[in-house]
């Protein structure tokens, strides 16, 4: 009798020092032995209220021959976790309970709940904007800002969801409302609070380096791959591989380029020219004109050729004009590779 | 000359890529009851079949509903038109433009091209009479520009069908 006794007013004091330890959030549904208690468990991580994202209430019912035999525990009420995260958590405990039997457990149980629910403090699911997950599966990747909206408990990506104010601002500014409605959860309609706002406005100006950075990348690869030097690029090398392909091997004038540089000059201002009045196909001329020049006599049909000095012996003559040195049309290009070789003397 | 030498091509956001990326796949994996997303290589034109929901009005009927994105998707709603022929319905002009407020006003970023389809597909199976708004003439007229719905402004009134 005097042990049961004992353990009796150890349970007791094990109550009063739960009672302690969670003050209201500890709720005692049965005072007397064995003693039945729910506590209403939140993660240690989250002191900001912005930052919780998980919460529970569990149960824990001694039996008659606690601390023997391991107490019931349930979970009553949780927030922010599915079955599969519930089950987790109420299994950890179980088993953390008949590892303890016959000891006192009942404060080391809420503790070991506030440990597995700490580490469980993070939105499940996806961003209802971008539909990727809010928190990443696989561990290794890196996880994206997400913030919660207090008014609904909504979660969201931080980025997706200033995107969205940044977008309904605009659109507000756009149509002149003098409306100073700030927004609403996407999700459910409710209006964004003041500390929504806030936790948006904190985010794009901590961010805004960051989210200026990813728009501007974007912007400039855009405008990148659409300027005018990029498509030249592209349409001079297409054309390069259709002659190689046409000759099915390497394209020879790519070496006299390479050497003499200086002959580089002309050719690239002829589709300059010819780009701004015409099309690329002028241009796919003028790059056809300097595979003859170079390798003249060794291929291509008769026919073809001439078309091509015809083509381009206007063109020529209208460059040589501009900068004053005319040579005899006549002599088309072999001249030429004589005077830009001499103007390289001085 | 080559794929690359046409600029013509429509780019979009890596945003709107990515979320419409995300959406047809999820589609292919579970496509919403009635519907069937016919394959293409257009990501920000979507081709969708509906078919009527047994025991209403439109039961076995198929029609074509074509969704097109904007650049700023999902922030901007999507362009949502029948193609003809349109289904008769006091919510939607024979030119195809439907007059239902989550595409215009009342859109949410958090939407889908799948929650679309449904609720297109409810306001369909909740008609009592198969007939063109009142003002389908007049409307439809105006529209003859090629004006897109996006640009109406939109009264909704109604909110039975």
């Amino acid at each position: 009798m005097s042990v049961d006794e004992e353990i009796i007013s150890g349970v007791m004091a094990e109550v009063e020092a739960v009672l302690a330890m969670y003050g209201d959030d500890c709720c005692i549904i049965r005072a007397e032995f064995p003693p039945h208690l729910t506590v209403h468990i939140t993660p240690r991580t989250a002191e900001i209220s912005s930052q919780q994202f998980v919460e529970a209430v569990i149960g824990i019912e001694a039996v008659v021959k606690y601390p023997e035999e391991p107490p019931c525990i349930y979970i009553l009420d949780s927030k922010g976790l599915d079955y599969k995260r519930q089950q987790h958590l109420i299994k950890s405990i179980r088993s953390k309970s008949c590892d303890l039997s016959s000891c006192f457990m009942f404060v080391a149980l809420c503790e070991d709940a506030i440990e597995i629910i700490s580490e469980m403090n993070y939105p499940e699911g996806e961003c209802p904007l971008c539909l990727y997950p809010l928190y990443p599966e696989n561990k290794d990747s890196i996880p994206q800002p997400f913030m919660k909206l207090m008014s609904c408990f909504h979660c969201f990506h931080s980025g997706c969801i200033s995107k969205w104010c940044k977008w309904l601002q605009q659109q507000n500014d756009s149509e002149g409302n003098e409306n100073t409605h700030v927004g609403n959860c996407p999700v459910c309609r409710k209006k964004f609070s003041s500390k929504d706002m806030e936790q948006v406005g904190n985010f794009l100006e901590t961010d805004s380096t960051l989210l200026a950075y990813n728009e501007s990348d974007s912007e400039d690869e855009k405008e990148f791959l659409q300027c005018d030097t990029e498509n030249i690029r592209r349409n001079f090398f297409d054309l390069t591989l259709e002659i190689q392909r046409k000759r099915s091997g390497l394209f020879e004038p790519m070496k006299p380029i390479s050497i003499f540089p200086r002959m580089f000059l002309p050719e690239s201002r002829i589709p300059v020219d010819t780009i701004s009045d015409t099309s690329v196909g002028s241009y796919g001329e003028g790059v056809h004109v300097l595979a003859e020049e170079t390798t003249l006599t060794t291929f291509e049909g008769p026919t073809e050729v001439r078309k091509f000095k015809n083509s381009n012996s206007r063109r020529s003559r209208s460059y040589y004009s501009k900068t004053e040195r005319k040579p005899p049309p006549n002599k088309k290009w072999i001249p030429k590779e004589g005077s830009t070789s001499g103007n390289s003397v001085p | 000359m080559t794929s690359s030498s046409s600029p013509s091509r429509k780019t979009l956001s890596k945003i709107a890529t990515n979320r419409l990326q995300k959406e047809l796949m999820e589609w292919q994996l579970d496509p919403p009851c009635g519907f069937t997303h016919r394959v293409s290589d257009n990501l920000y034109r979507w081709i969708i079949d509906v078919i009527g929901a047994p025991s209403t009005l439109y039961a076995g009927e198929t029609y074509q509903l074509q969704v097109d994105f904007s650049d700023h998707y999902p922030m901007d709603a999507p362009q949502v038109i029948f193609l003809h022929p349109a289904p008769l319905h006091p919510h939607i002009y024979s030119n195809g433009h439907i007059c239902l407020d989550i595409l215009y006003d009342s859109w949410s970023p958090a939407m889908t091209v799948g929650s679309v389809c449904i609720s297109i597909l409810s306001m369909l199976s909740s008609s009592t009479a198969k007939q063109r708004p009142a003002d389908n003439d007049r409307y439809v007229k105006n529209c003859r520009n090629g004006r897109s719905p996006k640009e109406t402004r939109w009264w909704f009134h109604d909110d039975k069908v």
